[in-house]
């Protein structure tokens, strides 16, 4: 019975093994020569260059302004948390086109804010602003959600031995929780990186598809697939997720066991 | 001097702690002693500041500090699993406090190096909290209290996970720290032994009253 059950387990793993290597092995085997053209005709770097920055200042904004909810929902009983956890994470469950037309919606010229916004002169529609405010209300909550685990996972006597040492509450998180959160922060950073560098539907709908400005991955492969050139959507495909590979290669290596990486 | 002052504290309609009342005298070496589970932590908690009560008040030094937080109190606490910062060394955790009120470097390094002779621990001045013992762990922890300079240090049954020689020769160490700092103490525990080894005065508790007052 424990044997049946045993190969049962380790056919299920190889045939889901095999399902996804088969399916992403299209986008990674793609012709050097497309691949090179690609890269070198001008086409693609721009486009690289769009999504790498904009992904990159999604990540670092759901850093800056995640990281405090986080600690607030992992530390702090209040009324309504249950409400408010559950709206942060309303973004993964939602549609990306829901939230892409929120949020056009949201700032849009008619709109209170994207009026204010306008007079003050920060447009986001069709802009690389635009761009990644729609990663970052798609990417946030898995960044919260990494970085509340890695504070929750702190045995409360932690916080209480720093503030009956005097320490403030502040200092204590600089000084302590942070540190000890180290883990989680990188990992949410990574998780909310990769899942804004293959945003689509949000981008879509708020910055468009202006070549060498909005243009991101994701979009670039949606146009040029359907526009029915398939050789360059698959070195745009090839990119988009040879990054994605090597940031969770990165991740794992970085996150192995210390006994592991020992051995190793 | 701490001073209880008809302290309640309930969860719910659950009455936990009930009209607890006493005096410690400064520089007393005093203990808590009652069964588990019949409020030691929660009242040491109360005067740490970490819980709030439901009626009653903390008076330290003479000053009423029941709605203060524990970081502006004069006290701190040794706690059962030490709670030492994994991320800093031993040095880093004992200068912790002092770090936090800004002392010079130089004063700093002098006094964790006088502590670190104290508790026997000088080759450990670089070593994370995860390659010590128990032992080495709780002597890391009443260092780290020594150094906060606080008026009282509330011990949560800091030995209770150590083995039986390792409990004595801690005890006797406790001995010998108090007699040479005098701040006053608050030590909880389930252990009589323990208690009448450590205390100059010994308070009963049992379900959520301090049920008689021992001198010893």
């Amino acid at each position: 019975m424990a044997k049946a059950f045993r190969v049962l387990c380790v056919g299920l793993t190889a045939l889901l093994a095999l399902f996804v290597a088969g399916t992403l092995g299209h986008v990674f085997v793609v012709s050097p020569t497309v691949l090179g053209r690609a890269l070198t005709d001008g086409s693609l770097l721009p486009v690289l260059g769009v999504s790498l920055q904009t992904s990159l200042c999604a990540a670092l904004l759901a850093m800056g302004l995640g990281t405090p909810v986080a600690y607030v929902l992992a530390r702090r009983e209040f009324r309504g948390k249950t409400a408010l956890e559950t709206l942060l994470d309303l973004p993964v469950a939602l549609p990306p086109m829901v939230a892409g037309l929120a949020l056009l919606l949201l700032v849009s010229p008619a709109a209170p804010l994207g009026g204010l916004l306008g007079r003050a002169g920060v447009g986001l529609i069709f802009t690389k602003a635009g761009i990644v405010l729609a990663q970052f209300f798609v990417a946030l909550p898995f960044y919260i959600r990494a970085v509340r685990s890695a504070i929750t996972a702190i045995p409360p006597s932690i916080p209480a031995a720093a503030a009956l040492l005097r320490a403030s509450e502040g200092y204590t998180f600089f000084h302590v929780i942070l540190p000890l959160s180290r883990d989680g922060l990188i990992s949410g950073f990574v998780m909310c990186w990769a899942r804004a560098l293959g945003e689509f539907g949000a981008t879509a709908m708020v910055a468009g598809c202006i070549p060498g400005v909005t243009e991101t991955l994701p979009v670039a492969i949606y146009t040029r697939a359907t526009a029915g050139d398939l050789a360059s959507a698959g070195a745009a495909a090839f990119c988009l997720s040879a990054l994605s590979f090597l940031a969770l290669t990165a991740l794992r290596l970085a996150f192995r066991p210390e006994a592991a990486r020992r051995l190793a | 001097m701490i001073a209880c002052d008809q302290i309640c504290k309930r969860f719910g309609d659950r009455r936990v702690l009930e009209d607890v009342s006493f005096t410690i005298e400064r520089g007393a070496f005093s203990i808590l002693l009652g069964p588990s589970g019949c409020g030691k932590t929660l009242l040491l908690s109360i005067l740490a500041g970490l819980e709030a009560p439901s009626s009653g008040r903390v008076l330290i030094g003479g000053s009423d500090l029941t709605r203060v937080p524990p970081e502006r109190r004069p006290v701190t606490m040794v706690f059962q699993r030490h709670a030492l910062f994994p991320h800093l060394t031993v040095f880093e955790n004992i200068a912790f406090s002092m770090r936090v009120r800004h002392l010079h470097q130089d004063a700093i390094r002098s006094r964790v190096e006088d502590l670190l002779g104290l508790i026997d621990l000088e080759s450990y001045r670089h070593a994370k909290p995860d390659v010590l013992s128990g032992g080495q762990c709780q002597r890391v922890a009443f260092a780290r209290a020594l150094a906060s300079d606080a008026e009282v240090v509330l011990f949560d049954e800091p030995l209770n996970s150590l083995d039986k020689g390792m409990k004595s020769s801690l005890v006797a160490e406790l001995k010998k720290w108090h007699k040479y700092k005098r701040f006053t103490a608050l030590y909880v525990t389930h252990d009589l032994e323990e208690a009448f080894a450590l205390g100059d005065r010994v308070l009963g508790m049992k379900k959520g009253k301090v049920a008689q007052t021992a001198f010893e």
